[in-house]
C-alpha cells in the first residue's frame, strides 16, 4: 500500500516500543564500516537483515521509530513470503499467530456472485495465504532477528548518505546526537515515502489513482467465517467497492472506496467512520475502531534498483494498489533475492552478472505486479462513463452465466514471478513436461522418510541445491564444490527420502536421474533429465553471474 | 484471424444489431454495446484476435472521425 494520508490510531493497542541504545560505533575516533546497513526496520528490511544472517553477513538496521508500523498494513501475507519465513525460523509462528483462509467471495450488490477457493490440498507445507497483521510479522521477526544476535537500532535515523566509490557513507541521527557510519551497501527499505530515494532524488514512474480509499480496522466478535468477502456496488455503500477481511485478534480489516472528491479530513473523522461501518456490518454489531487512514493508490517503479552501493528494495522501490496481497509480499521477495547476491559480492565470489541480476529479476516482478495491480484498480474505479458500462456490463453478464467470472477483476492475488529469461538461468538440457522451468519459484511437495513425513522446501537450504530423482549419482554424501560453492544434494524419489503421493514427479516431471539445481533463494536454476558434473559447473557458474 | 466461412445474410445482420441498439435507446445504448462487446469477445476467446480487432477499430476512428 501507499499514498497513505496520515492513518489515525483511534482505540490501537500497545504496540511493542524498543529502547533507544547507544551503540559502540558511536564512540568511535573514525567511522565504523559494516559490510550492510539496511535502512528501515519494517517487514522488508527485518527478512532482508535475517536473510543476510542466514548468509554469514551481519548487518546494521537503523530505524527511526521505536516501535513496529502503526495500522495492519500489509496484511495478507502469500505462500511464498511464508515460505522465505520458513527457512528463516519464522514462518511456523507467523502462520500460527494469523488467520488461515481459503475461501473468498465475491457480491454484485448484495448478491453473491461467485466465490473460489485456495486450498492447497495438503501438497504444500504452508497456505495460500495467512491474514496477520504487519505489526504483528514485524513482531516476531524481530523476536527471530534478536535471537540471532541481529543488530536492531532504535531511533537510528539515517539522515544523509553519500555514495563513494567502494562505500557509502552515513550519517545518523539520534537522540544523542549524529554520528557516522561507512557501509560497503546500503540497502534501502524505508518505504513508500524513503528518505534515501529522496536524497538520491530519484523518482518511480508509474501511474497515480486518483481515487481515495477509507481503510478501517475494527475490532470485533463476530461469527463470519475466516474469508475475504468483496462487494461491488453494495447497498451499504452505493456504488462504490467494499472489502471484509477478517486478522488476528479478532480484527477486521474494512476497505471502502470513496468518492474521489471526498474531502480527507471529513472521511478520516471516527464518527463518519463508524456510521459508514455500522451501514455495513448492520444494527447490533458492536465494534471498536483501532486504526483509520484515507489512501490513495499509486502503481509505480524505479527504473533501476541498484544506484552505486545502494540498492532499493520493497515500497522504496515500487508500489502497487493494495487488491491483490502484491505489496509487502513483493518486498519480501526482493528480499529473498537480493540477500545471497549481495553475499557474494561482498565475499568477492560473485560474478559480474550477479548484482545487476537482482534488478533484472525484480524490476520484471514489480512490473507484473503493477499491470495486474493496476487492471484490478481500473477494473474497481472505472474513470470515464465508458470504461463503468463495460465494467457494469461485465458484471451482469457473469451474474448469469460463470463463463463470464474470469472478467471479474476484485485484486488478483499475489503469486511469485517467474524469471523466465533471467540471466542466471541455463537452458534445459532434455525436454521437459512442467509448468515449472528455470527461473521458476520451487514449489513445495510432500515427502517421506523414515524419520517421518516432511517437505520438499525443508529440504532446500540457504545454498544452491541440487535435487536428484532417484537412486541415480551423485550420491547424496557428496557435496560437490563449484566456483566456491559447496552444492547440497537432495535425492528425491529414493530409498531415503521417498515422494509417496508423487506430487514432487508431477510437479517437477522427474524421471530416475533427473536433476534440478536450486539458487540460495529457492529459484530453479538449471535442470538436465541426467547428471553431469560439467553441466552442474556450468550451471553454477551462470547462476553466480560469469555467463 | 483465423479462416471462417462467408459472412451469412450481412444485411440482415446489420440491421439486427441496429434495431436492437434503437431498442435498448440512446441512454443504454452504451451499455448495450459494451455488453455486445463482451458477448462477442467471450465467443472469438482468443485474445490476440480481440486485440487486432480493438486496434483496427481504432485506426478506423482515428482515420475517419
Amino acid at each position: 500500500m501507499n499514498g497513505a494520508e496520515a492513518g489515525v490510531a483511534t482505540g490501537c493497542r500497545d504496540r511493542a516500543k524498543f529502547a533507544y541504545r547507544r551503540a559502540p560505533d558511536q564512540d568511535a575516533a573514525t567511522p565504523v564500516r559494516c559490510p550492510v546497513v539496511i535502512v528501515g526496520g519494517g517487514m522488508v528490511g527485518l527478512t532482508l537483515a535475517l536473510e543476510l544472517l542466514d548468509q554469514g553477513i551481519r548487518p546494521v538496521v537503523v530505524e527511526r521509530n521505536d516501535t513496529v508500523s502503526e495500522g495492519s498494513r500489509a496484511i495478507c501475507q502469500s505462500q511464498r513470503s511464508l515460505e522465505i519465513w520458513d527457512r528463516l525460523g519464522a514462518g511456523d509462528r507467523v502462520r500460527a499467530r494469523g488467520v488461515t483462509w481459503n475461501t473468498g467471495k465475491v457480491f454484485l450488490r448484495d448478491t453473491l456472485l461467485y466465490e473460489f477457493g485456495l486450498l492447497s490440498k495438503g501438497t504444500h507445507k504452508m497456505p495460500a495465504f495467512v491474514n496477520l497483521q504487519q505489526y504483528l510479522v514485524e513482531e516476531i521477526l524481530i523476536d527471530r532477528l534478536l535471537a540471532q544476535g541481529g543488530d536492531i537500532r532504535w531511533r537510528h535515523a539515517c539522515t544523509e548518505v553519500d555514495g563513494r566509490d567502494d562505500h557509502v557513507s552515513i550519517r545518523v541521527t539520534t537522540p544523542e546526537g549524529d554520528y557516522r557510519l561507512e557501509s560497503e551497501w546500503l540497502v534501502a527499505c524505508d518505504g513508500a515515502g524513503s528518505g534515501v530515494r529522496k536524497q538520491l532524488g530519484l523518482a518511480p514512474e508509474g501511474e497515480v489513482f486518483p481515487d481515495k480509499f477509507l481503510i478501517a480496522d475494527v475490532r470485533m466478535k463476530a461469527s463470519l467465517p475466516a474469508e475475504r468477502r468483496f462487494w461491488f456496488e453494495p447497498s451499504f455503500h452505493s456504488g462504490q467497492t467494499a472489502l471484509l477481511h477478517r486478522q488476528a485478534d479478532d480484527v477486521w480489516r474494512i476497505d471502502l472506496q470513496l468518492d474521489r472528491h471526498a474531502d480527507v479530513q471529513t472521511e478520516r473523522d471516527p464518527e463518519r467512520v463508524t456510521e459508514r461501518i455500522r451501514r455495513m456490518l448492520g444494527p447490533g454489531v458492536e465494534f471498536t475502531l483501532e486504526w483509520v487512514s484515507i489512501y490513495v493508490f499509486q502503481c509505480r517503479t524505479l527504473d533501476r534498483y541498484v544506484h552505486g552501493r545502494i540498492i532499493f528494495a520493497g515500497d522504496s522501490a515500487h508500489q502497487v494498489s493494495p487488491f491483490g496481497a502484491r505489496g509487502g509480499n513483493a518486498g519480501v521477495q526482493d528480499a529473498n533475492n537480493l540477500a545471497w547476491k549481495l553475499a557474494r559480492v561482498i565475499r568477492g565470489s560473485a560474478g559480474p552478472g550477479l548484482l545487476p541480476s537482482y534488478e533484472a529479476e525484480r524490476i520484471v516482478a514489480a512490473r507484473e505486479d503493477i499491470l495486474h495491480s493496476t487492471r484490478a484498480t481500473s477494473f474497481m474505479t472505472p474513470r470515464t462513463r465508458a470504461t463503468r458500462a463495460m465494467r457494469d456490463a461485465a458484471l451482469r453478464l457473469a451474474g448469469n452465466d460463470p463463463a463470464y467470472r474470469p472478467l471479474i477483476n476484485s485484486g488478483r492475488l499475489s503469486v511469485p514471478a517467474h524469471f523466465r529469461h533471467s540471466p542466471l538461468s541455463t537452458a534445459d538440457r532434455g525436454s521437459f513436461d512442467a509448468a515449472l522451468g528455470p527461473g521458476s519459484p520451487a514449489v513445495d511437495a510432500p515427502l517421506e522418510a523414515d524419520s517421518g513425513s516432511g517437505w520438499l522446501l525443508n529440504r532446500l537450504a540457504a545454498r544452491f541445491t541440487l535435487l536428484v530423482a532417484g537412486d541415480g549419482p551423485p550420491g547424496s554424501a557428496d557435496r560437490p564444490s563449484v566456483a566456491g560453492e559447496e552444492v547440497d544434494v537432495v535425492r528425491v524419489g529414493g530409498a531415503a527420502l521417498r515422494d509417496g503421493q508423487g506430487v514432487a514427479a508431477l510437479r517437477y516431471d522427474l524421471e530416475p536421474g533427473t536433476c534440478y539445481l536450486f539458487r540460495p533463494d529457492r529459484h530453479i536454476a538449471a535442470r538436465s533429465r541426467d547428471f553431469d558434473v560439467q553441466w552442474l559447473e556450468r550451471a553454477v557458474q551462470t547462476a553466480l553471474g560469469y555467463a | 484471424m483465423p479462416d471462417r466461412p462467408g459472412f451469412t445474410d450481412a444485411d440482415a445482420t446489420y440491421a439486427a444489431i441496429v434495431a436492437a441498439i434503437e431498442a435498448a435507446g440512446d441512454e443504454r445504448a452504451l451499455a448495450f454495446l459494451s455488453r455486445l462487446v463482451l458477448l462477442l469477445a467471450a465467443e472469438v476467446r482468443d485474445h490476440e484476435t480481440i486485440v487486432a480487432m480493438l486496434a483496427k477499430a481504432s485506426e478506423d476512428l482515428d482515420r475517419t472521425e
